[in-house]
């Protein structure tokens, strides 16, 4: 007998389940072999020791500690179920019923569904689609002055990148809404013409404080009205990087706020200088002479408040080379800030090359009508303008009563235009000849080149004119929004 | 219902109990049995005489309160168990309600294919192998080298000093040694005195697998008590 045998068979012996048979065999082994009688008996004396091991005291706390442990158990069991325990299989099993339904159903709808899936994606495709800026942001108006600011709030012009000559200038007009024109200032014509070079003349702050000689505490107060205006600016014109241009709707709205913030600070006599000023330099405002001094806090309380609204736009314009519309932006101006300094040569480089594919698609006659508002957009050799036809409320603050819109606009832009079958060009000092007002408005300024005889083409010239008036008369009869 | 479980339940019946009724809500009714055995320290005799089975039923109709009866029944094996596993008073208690929560928790369960002693027994070894599987109590070494080399206290101890008390303590440092699966063994059959069939339902395997463990695991532990064996 091995040893693995006979320690297995003394195992089973001391527990006493060998086979009857099996433990007379055993017992006749072991009478043979001391070594197996000494293994018996080293096995019984281990397991009598084993028997005998010392036993652990009961423990009359422990009910009490178990008890606690239970209750805790029961209330995260209650806080986690909405109903009793016992009612889990029913539920699971109510919820798995439910399922098995509602896919039957899907199952025999299927076309139904698949047809609103095929619909949703496509929404949503249209939607990644639409996303139309891409690429980083970068605001445009992150480099003004003060200066800048008020030329701004005067003339509505504001440089966007002081090296390629651009700027976007905006006005607006009570009749009809208001314009946004990007493209580049007319510096050469106003060499050409002492008329048009007063409009050109840049207007500093320092230059309008001599004119208009206000005090320490009004220079403050002025001050602290194109600071908060410049902050507005900052956050309502952006470029995306893939060049389309997020402009705040209500920014032309925005220079008529600043001309009435920094009238309410003057007094009636600055009042009066500062509409000769707006006058001299054919300004799209006019500031009433006459009002009550004595709501003059008021008013200037009302332009501060009117200032200090710099909640972002919901919705901006977009342009793009060949889209125009109304998106909702959430711009994070303060992640943008660093990027600033960066702006302008950035800005210059894209925004040569989006005015000129911008000038390349848009039709001139097309009205696109973005959200509820008609937009008209002229385009020429590298400007825009975008006419948005919108009938703003009449404004109810007595601060914006101070200054109402002037009639006649300024002219900063211009395109050139070959007459076809001669060698005359002329410029056109105004961008959107739509109405009749525009058109009796336009000045046109000849331009002899190399002719030195131009009458038939001057003639041929005036037919042009003609044709555009008629054209302009039969648009506004059937856009009577414009 | 499994032929066992309706046996249980027609036997409470029988006994008259109307266990819905009559213990339904212990905490929530003072005045029933169950709940003055717990509030107070006259355990009602008629209740605590019943089996497993009948209180196990009446703890499955609602009647929570009786799971007390079965804890006060079994702890002190339980716990003992527990110790001669580890030899760690400190961790006893611990280990032991973790086992009654579970068995708390798994009793709505209980089909009756088993003694509540042995299934009792099966959580408790369970979470002794896991808690030693977590410890990483694997310091079993070959006999020979613990008997050469570094145990030289216990091994000292075990060749002078026999005295019973003594003994005791190196047979419980001797069923240490062992590994897990042959110490749990050794501790179910010659501590807890359980029969080979109740092993198996224990262990979860069968006989002839738990008659060679505790042969092999016999050997082992005689081998490493072999000094104090040979004084005795």
């Amino acid at each position: 007998m091995s040893d693995k045998e006979l320690s297995y068979k003394l195992s089973l012996y001391v527990d006493g389940v060998l086979p009857d048979e099996e433990a007379r065999a055993l017992e006749q082994y072991i009478a043979k072999h001391p070594d197996a009688e000494r293994e018996l008996r080293e096995l019984k004396a281990m397991k009598q020791l084993l028997a005998e091991k010392e036993q652990l005291k009961p423990d009359i706390g422990f009910w009490t500690r178990l008890s606690v442990e239970l209750d805790h158990l029961k209330e995260e069991e209650h806080n986690l179920l909405p109903f009793p325990k016992r009612f889990v299989p029913a539920i699971t099993a109510l919820g798995v019923v439910s399922m098995v339904a509602v896919g039957v159903i899907l199952f025999q709808e299927r076309e139904q569904v698949m047809s609103f899936l095929s619909e949703t994606t496509e929404g949503v495709q249209q939607v990644y689609e639409g996303n139309f800026l891409q690429g980083a942001i970068t605001p445009l108006l992150g480099h003004l002055d003060k200066d800048n600011v008020l030329q701004f709030a005067l003339f509505g012009t504001l440089q966007l990148d002081e090296e390629s000559e651009t700027s976007l200038r905006v006005d607006e007009t009570t009749e009809r809404g208001y314009t946004i024109e990007v493209g580049r200032p007319l510096k050469a014509n106003a060499k050409a013409s002492g008329e048009l070079e007063r409009n050109f003349a840049a207007l500093t702050v320092e230059e309008f404080y001599n004119e208009i000689k206000p005090t320490v505490q009004q220079k403050e107060m002025i001050d602290s009205v194109l600071r908060l205006t410049q902050k507005q600016l900052v956050a309502s014109v952006f470029m995306s990087e893939n060049e389309a241009l997020a402009i705040d709707p209500s920014l032309p709205k925005l220079g008529r706020v600043t001309v009435s913030g920094i009238a309410a600070c003057l007094e009636q006599a600055q009042r009066v200088k500062f509409e000769k000023l707006l006058n001299a330099h054919n300004a799209p405002y006019t500031v009433v002479k006459t009002v009550a001094q004595s709501d003059a806090k008021r008013r200037v309380e009302q332009a501060f408040a009117k200032l200090q609204q710099t909640n972002q736009p919901e919705q901006f314009m977009i342009f793009t080379p060949d889209t125009l519309m109304l998106q909702k932006l959430e711009i994070n101006l303060d992640s943008l800030r660093e990027s600033m300094p960066r702006m302008a040569q950035r800005t210059r480089v894209n925004f040569e090359r989006f005015a000129k594919q911008f000038g390349r698609t848009r039709n001139d006659q097309q009205v696109t009508v973005v959200g509820s508002h008609p937009m008209k957009v002229r385009t020429g050799d590298g400007f825009f303008s975008i006419e948005v036809g919108m009938q703003p409320e009449p404004p109810t603050d007595d601060v914006m009563q101070i200054v109402q819109p002037r009639r006649q606009r300024p002219n900063f832009f211009y395109f050139e235009q070959q007459i076809p079958g001669s060698n005359m060009e002329f410029h056109m000092v105004d961008s959107v000849p739509y109405t009749q007002e525009r058109l009796d408005s336009m000045m046109y300024m000849m331009r002899v080149g190399r002719v030195k005889s131009y009458g038939p083409k001057l003639d041929s010239l005036m037919r042009e004119m003609e044709r555009k008036r008629a054209q302009n008369d039969e648009l506004r009869e059937q856009e009577p929004g414009f | 219902m499994s032929e066992s479980e309706k046996n249980v339940r027609q036997a409470v019946n029988l006994a008259g109990v109307d266990a819905p009724a009559a213990f339904r809500g212990l905490r929530a009714n003072p005045e029933s049995p169950a709940a003055r055995s717990k509030n107070g320290n006259t355990l009602d005799s008629a209740f605590d005489q019943k089996s497993d089975e009948v209180l196990i039923t009446l703890f499955q109709q609602g009647d929570e309160g009786v799971f007390r009866i079965l804890v006060d029944r079994y702890q002190e094996k339980l716990r003992n168990l527990i110790f001669s596993i580890f030899n760690e008073p400190a961790i006893v208690d611990d280990l032991a309600q973790e086992v009654f929560i579970k068995a708390y928790e798994a009793l709505p369960n209980f089909r009756f294919q088993s003694s509540f002693y042995t299934w009792l027994y099966r959580i408790a070894v369970n979470r002794a192998r896991d808690e030693m599987r977590k410890r990483k109590i694997r310091k079993w070494l070959p006999l020979e080298s613990m008997m050469e080399s570094k145990d030289r206290e216990f091994h000292e101890k075990m060749t002078t000093h026999p005295d019973t008390s003594g003994a005791q303590e190196l047979v419980s440092k001797g069923l240490q040694q062992l590994p897990e699966k042959f110490r749990v063994a050794v501790v179910l059959k010659d501590i807890e005195g359980l029969s080979y069939e109740q092993m198996a339902e224990v262990l979860q395997c069968e006989i002839g697998t738990v008659k060679s463990r505790l042969s092999r695991a016999r050997s082992m532990l005689r081998k490493v008590l072999k000094p104090l064996l040979d004084e005795i």
